[in-house]
């Protein structure tokens, strides 16, 4: 039985771990482009969207995927200045960074996302789907 | 005696194994055309739509099947087998003839598909069904089907015309532009900065150049960078139009955008465009530029990704001589020194809706679409998605099609804030996605219908 358990357990931790892979990841430093190792899980949805999240923020673990949705209040949402998906990110309390990652040879992607401190991220685009609804604009 | 009663075991034993042999056969006969059957018709059981010529097809084959298995005491067994799959071609059937029924088309073959679907839905009884027996004893529960979203085929009329969806009268055909430079997994971000209109200007000039053209290079809000940038009540916005015709008169030519990024750096520190400008400007107003440098590895290499191979020594300069005044302009212009397409003439066209009806802007616009060219767009951001507030933007249209579901003509936005996708979905607006077998993701791209567009409009520039 303990065997049992023992193998249930490997199995399902090797399950949770496909969901999450390291990538490429395209940096600037001292001036010159560098390729970085991060890792990057992914978030699919019931309607079959996917999202890329950091690993401490997988099966929804970090606090910005835990916090209570409440309404949020938005300056200058409607000034269409700039990305409104950054503007959000600023007002949960994160930075928004545009990021370019690689899963395989020269199949390289970029998209958005809001740091939250030195480990936590999620894409912008999952945080606006999150947030839309709340959001109050003025 | 017992020879007269081995003789009648032996008989016995013969008259068994005929009749077993014997059913053996007939059961063959029906296994034979059961497989046949199912094998002639597995093409039309893997297709999600059922138009009239498949039905017939399909009615065709089970004719020959029925003569198949005939007289022979396996028929029901036979029939049987077949009464799921048959079932499956009636519901697909009945779910062809709602969706041509709510675009609009009233008749197939010659034959009204309003009647054939009360037929086939059980309600009307009194119908002379073309193929009444292929769907009999299908009286059994019918399971759910899976219905998966597919472009609709259009079934030609007797004269082989093909029928328009009413909706869009016939004018709305389906099309995405794009090319190496301008496409659906590219699209730009213009960050925290209110250059909308540059962003729009840059795709469409690259788009028609097939080289990325810097969308930063072409600010045009008619004030210095560095006022336009402090706040966001600061920032003036552009034209499409003008931004192109300004640089390319002044300059001769244009700015790539590995020469001047716009968006494709990343910075060392968690900043954002409009951050970084700001910053750099505090730290050479105040002077710091060379405490920053040697302090800050990450202040040099910001500097660096946001003006490439930029030499330091031209900052000192113009900051001795002019301070902080027009010093982003002039780094932009040391950046694009080197320029391409030179001698270039592009007369961009704007037709605005302070001199012309909304019709005639999406007319000016379905004729570039039509040509395989993009336009951009200036427009009400707010009113095309149903907010309060008046909210200017541009972006550039890549696409059109007649939406399936609803038959409404429909328009692909390509926008420059990212994959992202801040649309309220719902009716003649949603998020464009690209799917694999991985998931589908956004692209940064959504669909209008015509009526919000129209609605919302305010001026299409395109290049000749």
């Amino acid at each position: 039985m303990k065997n049992f358990l023992a193998l249930f357990f490997i199995l399902s931790g090797n399950l949770y771990a496909k969901s999450c892979n390291d990538v490429q990841v395209r940096i600037i430093f001292e001036g010159k482009p560098a390729i970085a190792k991060e890792t990057l899980c992914s978030k699919k949805t019931p309607d079959n969207m996917l999202f890329y999240v950091s690993k401490s923020c997988d099966e929804n673990k970090c606090e910005i995927l835990k916090r209570k949705k409440s309404e949020l209040e938005i300056k200058d949402y409607y000034s269409n200045i700039g990305s409104p998906g950054f503007k959000i990110c600023n007002e949960l309390g994160g930075i928004p960074q545009i990021f370019e990652f690689s899963q395989g040879p020269n199949l390289w992607q970029s998209t958005e996302r809001c740091l939250f401190g030195a480990k936590d991220f999620v894409e912008i685009s999952l945080l606006t789907r999150e947030w839309i609804n709340f959001l109050k604009k003025k | 005696m017992s020879n007269f009663s081995d003789a009648m075991k032996a008989l016995f034993y013969f008259l068994v194994f005929t009749l077993i042999a014997f059913s053996q056969v007939y059961a063959d006969v029906c296994d034979d055309a059961v497989l046949e059957f199912q094998s002639n018709t597995s093409e039309m059981n893997n297709k999600h739509m059922m138009a009239y010529d498949d039905i017939k097809s399909y009615s065709q084959e089970f004719s020959k099947f029925k003569s198949q298995i005939s007289g022979e005491s396996c028929a029901k067994s036979a029939l049987d087998q077949t009464a799921d799959d048959r079932n499956s071609i009636k519901e697909k059937r009945i779910d062809t003839i709602s969706k041509y029924l709510k675009l609009g088309i009233k008749e197939e073959g010659g034959k009204d598909i309003s009647l054939e679907y009360y037929y086939l839905t059980g309600k009307s009884k009194k119908y002379k069904y073309d193929f009444e027996d292929l769907f009999n004893n299908s009286s059994e529960k019918l399971p759910a089907l899976q219905r998966k979203y597919e472009d609709i085929v259009v079934p030609p009329k007797k004269e082989s015309i093909v029928v328009k969806p009413a909706a869009s009268n016939g004018k709305c055909s389906n099309t995405i532009i794009e090319n190496e430079t301008v496409n659906l997994q590219n699209v730009r971000n213009q960050d925290s900065v209110g250059w909308c209109y540059a962003y729009a200007a840059a795709d469409l000039l690259s788009f028609k150049l097939k080289k990325k053209i810097s969308a930063v290079s072409l600010y045009n809000s008619g004030q210095e960078i560095e006022n336009d940038i402090r706040d966001r009540k600061s920032s003036n916005g552009g034209d499409i139009e003008d931004s192109i015709e300004n640089y390319i008169t002044k300059k001769g030519g244009l700015c790539l955008e590995e020469d001047l990024p716009s968006n494709d750096f990343k910075f060392c520190i968690n900043q954002r465009y409009n951050d970084f400008l700001n910053n750099f400007l505090s730290v050479v107003r105040d002077r710091r530029l060379d405490q920053e440098l040697s302090a800050n590895q990450c202040f040099g290499s910001d500097l660096q990704a946001a003006f490439p191979g930029i030499n330091v020594s031209l900052i000192r300069n113009h900051m001795n001589r002019f301070g902080t005044k027009k010093l982003v302009e002039f780094l932009y212009d040391q950046q694009c020194r080197k320029l391409s397409f030179p001698g270039l003439k592009l007369n961009p066209v704007t037709v605005s809706s302070t001199r012309y009806q909304a019709d005639i802007l999406m007319k000016t616009l379905d004729e570039q679409i039509s040509k395989g060219e993009v336009a951009g767009i200036g427009y009400d951001y707010n009113k095309l998605n149903g907010e309060e507030g008046v909210g200017g933007h541009g972006s550039l249209v890549v696409g059109r099609r007649t939406n399936p579901e609803s038959g409404a003509c429909e328009y692909l936005v390509r926008n420059s804030w990212g994959k992202d996708c801040e649309q309220h979905e719902g009716v003649g607006l949603s998020c464009h996605k690209s799917c694999t077998v991985n998931g589908c993701r956004y692209s940064g791209h959504f669909w209008v219908s015509e009526s919000r567009l129209k609605k919302s409009i305010l001026g299409v520039t395109y290049l000749p």
